[in-house]
């Protein structure tokens, strides 16, 4: 018993030695220099970059604005973890989660543009952009450095559904305005929002939307029969698919996946629809960070992503290597802001 | 199946595995102990240490984790009235009373071996109909879900001790904080005023400020005013006849919590709220609840550890997380590329089966430890209010502020507990308002939603037989304490009528 209590002691102890170094962590980087000592550390910086190439020489952070646990968190920490032998230094993920993203652009914004302080993008952040954040935080404020996952969208029913086909669903749907009640994780101009909104502008079909808290909540939905379809990503339903739960009724991406290859995209299925409205995870920062670092930070990411193991994490959570590098994901980011406003543009006419 | 169960023994008995189980429970005891690092926090900090490990180890500890953080969140709710987890608010009713009369010790005796027959029954639940019960889930829209909400909030009128209007009063205010944030079907921004309430008003900084932050301001006011007791060394474990005498709570709890653990959604909080509710309605002295009946505490303990059971239920079969802990310990799985669903049990079978030996064996540690603890733990009752007041708020904001990593939530710490102090100078009841808190955005949501279903009829929740059997309950519920009041009232009467003739 009293072994028990010494080793519960130490085990204890050593917890809340690592809670509060991971607690301390975020304050502990923010340069804090006397006055003094600031020219003296500027001339340091400007050394420094001149030479460039001992970047970095501490340790790097990525601000997470999503959950501990979260797929997007799993993302970066994986990611860190396969990164950090190219870069030389630790790279550690802090959440700043809350605020519908806000609150991690503010401390991406308040720290230095050095290279030492990221974060994780996704789409959500552009949605934010567009509607709540507006005004406070831009597009223009960051630079996109690495783009790492892509996730394509597509439209799942029950087995028992009579649909078989998306041309079905499309026939149905208007033949009974608004009764086609489609489901998934967030509310008008979230991803899975757009993405059918997509699908249905170009299918020409009314419907109505409902919004879910989460994409498994969707899903679960879509299992217990209380909406029509479910609009969400193969990796929430290749399971119940493949445990003939679910009918996958098309994808929207420009090529069949190997996952699910007899499922027909959007444009097969005879629906034009912008394929580069995907689902995407990336790595930005706050705009300035001198070009010689971007690449370095890209470079390090993408060799990291191009790992095996990563590979396989992929394969694992059924996500597509999406890699990009800056320039690449700078249009890409764009070219998603650009479907999104005039996506709002139009549903905002309707009302 | 039992080749399978037996594999997952011989797996779970793995020198590595078992040690990984004793350390996810011993860390599972200090976070559920400190109010803030709610098991989902400690499960999401735990993972980065995972990646190295193997699957069924990692898993093994994680689940382990789970269960003890549901446990340890009593300690604190009975020592200092500060669960350490959401679903130990209901402890805290009659165990801080207890622990203020110097019971301290039966007071955790009970809420450990509750928890652990809890923990162990609901266990043996989960392996024999897990499958069978897999789309018991499924079986919930979202008027469901509402109902449901309806449900949960029922029991509002038994946790009102003194005030059924204070506490109804104390849930619409609740209902009312619920509504700050992102709206759930639009999207358009209420009462956000500032960024970091656009998701609402985070509930576990609430939580703590509502109970421990207006505790600590008590405790303060008692060492001031000097009208403290000390109380004397509080060692004293339950006897076997207390123990019996919550043999049939236990079970209630067991039951409920267990159902309503699969259900995804609703979790841990509201089965040990409901367990607690329908201890006191079955009680002979449902008046004395309140003031240290140690069937209270057997409810909600038993409950809340049966809900893990049962949140595993939807989470293994069908790989949909029934609570945000779940969501965490699906993330985990799939790090380990184990994805949880249909497939799991015919492809991966030693992980579900060894979660399965993981909680049988975890049981009897967690009790035994609980046990071997549970007088020195009842030694925080002797340390001076001054101190401990000190002590609690200290962990309180530091919990807080693990939250978000900012300072946002020690805020909403603060001031929550500054509203609790200030409801419960002026008689309100601070639980309904951690009911109003917990329910009140899912019953919005699914309110709405099931309106989109319906097309905008009302039908629609009285149309479909589960939502309308669950509104019923939720009447019976809520009316059940009236009807009972008006019978005594009237038999009081007859009584005396009786006399006068």
């Amino acid at each position: 018993m009293r072994s028990i209590r010494k080793i519960s002691w130490v085990l204890i102890l050593g917890l809340v030695v690592a809670l509060v170094v991971a607690g301390c962590g975020g304050k502990g980087q923010a340069p804090q220099e006397t006055s003094k000592g600031q020219q003296e550390a500027q001339q340091k910086e400007q050394q420094a970059e001149k030479k460039a190439d001992d970047f970095p020489t501490k340790p790097i952070q990525i601000l997470c604005a999503s959950k501990a646990g979260s797929p997007v968190d799993v993302m970066a920490r994986t990611l860190a973890k396969h990164a950090e032998k190219y870069l030389g230094q630790p790279i550690t993920v802090v959440q700043k989660t809350g605020g519908s993203t806000a609150n991690q652009q503010a401390a991406m914004l308040a720290a230095p543009a050095d290279g030492y302080t990221l974060g994780t993008v996704t789409p959500s952040a552009i949605g934010a952009w567009n509607t709540n954040l507006k005004g406070q935080f831009s597009m223009d404020q960051y630079d996109f450095i690495v783009r790492v996952q892509a996730d394509p969208y597509v439209v799942v029913v029950n087995a028992n559904s009579p649909f078989k086909t998306l041309k079905d669903m499309v026939e149905w749907a208007k033949q009974n305005p608004g009764k086609l009640k489609a489901g998934g994780f967030g509310s008008t101009g979230s991803g899975h929002n757009v993405a059918f909104n997509l699908l249905a502008k170009a299918a020409n079909m009314p419907f109505t939307w409902m919004p879910f808290d989460g994409g498994s909540e969707a899903v679960a939905a879509v299992l217990g029969g209380h909406i029509d379809v479910c609009n969400t990503n193969p990796g929430n339903v290749l399971q119940h698919v493949q445990a003939g739960k679910l009918r996958v009724l098309g994808v929207m991406y420009d090529e069949r996946l190997d996952a699910l290859p007899d499922v027909p995209t959007y444009k097969e299925a005879g629906y034009d629809v912008d394929t580069s409205w995907i689902q995407w995870r990336g790595i930005f920062a706050k705009k300035g960070i001198p070009k010689e670092r971007i690449d370095k930070l890209a470079d390090a990411f993408l060799k990291a992503i191009k790992e095996p193991e990563f590979q396989k994490y992929l394969k694992d959570t059924n996500q597509l290597d999406g890699s990009m590098g800056p320039e690449e994901f700078t249009a890409a980011a764009k070219k998603t802001d650009k479907i999104l406003k005039e996506i709002l543009a139009e549903l905002e006419m309707k009302k | 199946m039992l080749e399978n169960l037996l594999m997952g023994f011989q797996v779970v008995l793995q020198w590595s595995n078992l040690l990984a189980l004793l350390a996810g429970t011993l860390m599972g005891y200090f976070v559920g102990a400190v109010p803030g690092l709610t098991p989902t926090v400690g499960i999401a900090l735990l993972i980065p240490f995972t990646f190295g490990m193997d699957p069924v180890a990692s898993i093994v500890m994680l689940v382990g984790l789970y269960m003890a953080a549901e446990y340890g969140g009593g300690i604190t709710a009975i020592l200092v009235n500060a669960p350490g987890t959401p679903a130990a608010a209901a402890t805290a009713f009659d165990g801080y009373p207890l622990a203020k009369q110097g019971k301290a010790g039966k007071a955790l005796g009970i809420s450990i071996i509750s928890s652990g027959i809890g923990a162990f029954v609901s266990s043996i639940l989960l392996i024999l109909f897990a499958v069978p019960l897999a789309n018991f889930a499924l079986q919930f829209g979202p008027p469901e879900y509402f109902a449901l909400a309806v449900f949960g909030l029922s029991v509002v009128a038994g946790l009102s001790a003194e005030s059924w209007l204070k506490g109804l009063l104390a849930v619409a205010m609740g209902l009312l904080v619920t509504t700050i944030g992102l709206d759930p079907i639009t999207g358009i921004t209420r009462y956000t005023f500032i960024n970091d309430l656009m998701e609402g008003v985070p509930f576990v900084p609430a939580l703590i400020g509502l109970f421990a932050v207006s505790e600590v301001l008590m405790l303060f006011e008692e060492t001031k005013t000097g009208q403290l007791i000390i109380e004397k060394a509080a060692g004293a474990l339950p006897t076997l006849n207390e123990i019996k005498s919550c043999a049939s709570t236990i079970a209630r709890g067991i039951g409920i919590g267990y159902i309503i653990g699969m259900i995804p959604g609703a979790g841990a909080t509201i089965a040990s709220f409901v367990s607690y509710n329908e201890a006191k309605r079955a009680s002979k002295n449902p008046e004395k609840f309140g003031t240290g009946v140690i069937q209270g505490i057997a409810a909600s303990e038993s409950a809340n550890n049966s809900a893990v059971a049962g949140v595993l239920v939807p989470l293994l079969t069908l790989g949909i997380p029934g609570s945000a802990s779940a969501a965490v310990l699906i993330g985990a799985l799939t790090i380990h590329g184990l994805q949880p669903g249909p497939l799991l049990f015919t492809k991966h079978p030693e992980v579900p089966y060894s979660v399965f030996a993981c909680l049988l064996i975890a049981a009897p540690i967690m009790l035994s430890i609980g046990l071997g603890g549970a007088k020195l733990f009842a030694k925080v009752t002797l340390i001076p209010k001054s101190v401990l007041a000190s002590v609690v708020l200290c962990i309180c904001f530091l919990g807080a502020y693990s939250f978000g990593n900012s300072m946002f939530p020690v805020w909403v710490a603060f001031i929550s507990g500054i509203i609790g102090y200030v409801l419960r100078k002026f008689g309100f009841p601070t639980a309904p308002v951690v009911l109003a808190l917990v329910l009140g955005y899912m019953a919005e949501s699914n309110f709405r939603r099931a309106l989109l279903m319906g097309e905008g009829s009302y039908t629609i929740f009285f149309a479909r037989p589960l939502s309308l059997v669950i509104l019923i309950l939720a009447v019976l519920s809520f009316g059940s304490p009236f009807v009972r009041n008006w019978l005594m009232r009237r038999a009081g009467q007859n009584v005396r009528a009786k006399q006068n003739a």
